[in-house]
């Protein structure tokens, strides 16, 4: 038998009285890899393709706690924040502004390397269009990077021997000037 | 149960697809620089297949946005000089701004004449193309010949000259010709029309750069061309024609793909007036021009044809500002067009007749705008055709 304990951390729970007299709509809940709960509205939980899936099966009732043990908890947080404002922009005509806004203050605090994280994440979770913002996301943030930078966070390692990186470089050479001023 | 670290992801930890999606996301300097990361790395970006998606995500409307360039010619004491300019991105940090007080900066393309002789007065570019990674440059030095140049890259591959097919007839207004650049998407292939005309009609031929060769299309069309310029729309080329037979006039249309010549009707256009054939959006469209001796007057409308193909859908439509030359710049927005009123560039709101000029600097006033496209930045393609015809070690070019 499961229990499910509210986590202050999460940001679906609704402040009020009380929970008893809240919303009738039903919550899945679910337990990332570092023990924390989340209670997610079903309109929020079915936007998550492998929860979808999960909860579709025959005789799996919503009581049952469903592990997700590849995601962190701050990356549960980020998911949900994201496909609470998509289903909220669905029923909007014009939310292409709002979108942009809220996208860019999505971001706004994540280093690159979160951003990875959240990404591989996303993919895991199967959110397509979260998985596509963020992939746009981490592409802008490192299209100014020089090579030194991309090999550490991605942590590539280098097999070129010096001859072999100078003729690859050599065959444009454009693409390694003014990596701070883009005019183009 | 462990806790994966933020720090430090190992590229194992990302899988490859994933890779491969951030990485067909980043514009083309970033991405010729980043083929320098690692072996396994230059391979995937050079590879055919990542090529083939990298120019497909542009279906993708903010990545088409992202990666297209207005691509214009200024002309200035006879000399033709090459700009390009990230109008997307200038619209962007601006969008609060008024519009008033707007400059923007291009960045100039000296590489494609700067190298010519005379510094290229004898460069008379072809710039007319849209939503295509390359453009089409002419060299008039004697004998006419062009290049295929990719304006990110600054690769460049000079064709082939076209062969004169009626030998011993020789062809009308020798070496300027018919000329239009498209892209053949059944085949994933760039193409340049060229037309020969002669008193009793049109030689096409198509240049492929896959084959790097030319072929002619083994007929006489019964045209004579009004316009050189080709207009590409919907996969096919373009160009304003006479009918040989009773000078009626009439829009001929080059299939890339099926390499077949249509005709379009014009729409009802006053007998007084000339035409010009253009582009406004995805649409042919028809400006006027009036007769010489009614050089004061303007016009305020032009149509477009709404359906391809479809007679019927030739609609007029209206502008609050009145111009004697009018064409559309192939680039647009939610809200506005850029369009070419007579000398200026104007950001043209169709939906309630405002408008506001774009200002260009470094753009004195003694000079006008030829023409104007865009581009859509794509990878290296021209190189890897030489690299690919090299092994090969065949292909005889006329």
């Amino acid at each position: 038998m499961s229990t499910s304990t509210d986590n202050n951390a999460s940001i679906t729970q609704e402040s009020g009285p009380s929970a008893a007299v809240q919303d009738i709509q039903k919550k899945i809940v679910v337990r990332t890899a570092d023990g924390e709960v989340f209670n997610l509205k079903e309109e929020v939980a079915m936007e998550i393709d492998i929860i979808k899936t999960f909860f579709q099966e025959d005789s799996i009732s919503y009581e049952t706690v469903m592990p997700l043990p590849n995601v962190e908890g701050w990356e549960m947080v980020k998911v949900i924040e994201y496909c609470t404002k998509h289903v909220e922009l669905k029923h909007k005509v014009d939310g292409y502004k709002e979108r942009k806004a809220f996208q860019a203050l999505f971001v706004q605090n994540l280093s690159t390397k979160s951003l990875l994280a959240l990404t591989n994440t996303a993919n895991y979770l199967e959110v397509k269009y979260l998985l596509d913002f963020l992939c746009q996301a981490v592409s802008e943030q490192i299209k100014n990077k020089d090579v030194d930078y991309v090999r550490e966070l991605f942590g590539v390692e280098n097999d070129f021997n010096d001859e072999e990186y100078e003729q690859v470089k050599a065959e444009a050479p454009w693409a390694h000037e003014n990596l701070n001023n883009d005019l183009h | 149960m462990m806790k994966r670290q933020l720090t430090g992801i190992q590229n194992g930890d990302l899988p490859p697809e994933i890779m491969h999606e951030i990485l067909s996301r980043l514009p083309v300097k970033p991405l010729c620089r980043f083929k320098c990361v690692s072996k396994p790395w230059r391979s995937l970006i050079s590879h055919p297949d990542f090529v083939a998606k990298y120019s497909k995500v542009i279906e993708n409307k903010d990545v088409f946005f992202q990666r297209r360039r207005l691509l214009f010619t200024f002309v200035r004491q006879e000399h033709h000089w090459l700009y390009s300019l990230d109008l997307d991105q200038f619209l962007n940090e601006n969008h609060n701004v008024d519009v008033g007080g707007l400059v923007a900066t291009p960045a100039e393309l000296d590489f494609v004449y700067k190298p010519l002789p005379r510094g290229g007065r004898d460069w008379i570019p072809f710039v007319h193309y849209s939503s295509y990674g390359l453009f089409l440059s002419r060299i008039c030095c004697g004998d006419f010949s062009f290049s295929l140049i990719n304006p990110v890259t600054k690769e460049s591959k000079k064709l082939p000259k076209t062969p004169i097919w009626r030998l011993p007839m020789k062809p009308l207004f020798r070496g300027v010709s018919l000329n239009g650049l498209g892209f053949d998407y059944s085949t994933n292939v760039y193409k340049v029309v060229n037309g020969q005309h002669y008193d009793d009609g049109t030689v096409f031929s198509v240049y492929s750069l896959q084959t790097d060769s030319w072929r002619q299309i083994d007929y006489l069309f019964p045209y004579k061309a009004l316009d050189f310029d080709g207009i590409v729309v919907n996969g096919a080329v373009h160009w304003l024609v006479r009918k040989v037979a009773d000078r009626s006039l009439v829009i001929i249309s080059f299939l890339l793909a099926e390499e077949e010549v249509r005709e379009i009707p014009l729409p009802p256009i006053p007998g007084t007036c000339s035409s010009q054939l253009g582009v406004f959006r995805n649409w042919l469209c028809i400006t006027l021009a009036l007769p010489r001796a009614e050089i004061a007057r303007t016009n305020n409308e032009f149509w477009v044809m709404k359906e391809y193909g479809v007679t019927e859908s030739w609609t007029k439509m209206q502008v609050s500002k009145p111009y004697k030359e009018l064409s559309h710049s192939s680039f647009w927005t939610e809200s506005h067009d850029l369009m070419l009123f007579d000398k200026s560039l104007v950001m043209y709101n169709f939906n309630d007749g405002t408008f506001w000029n774009l200002s260009i600097s470094d753009l004195s006033e003694n000079g006008h705008f030829g023409s104007i496209g865009i581009y859509v930045e794509s990878l290296p393609s021209l190189t890897d055709q030489e690299q690919h015809k090299r092994s090969k070690e065949d292909k005889s070019t006329q």
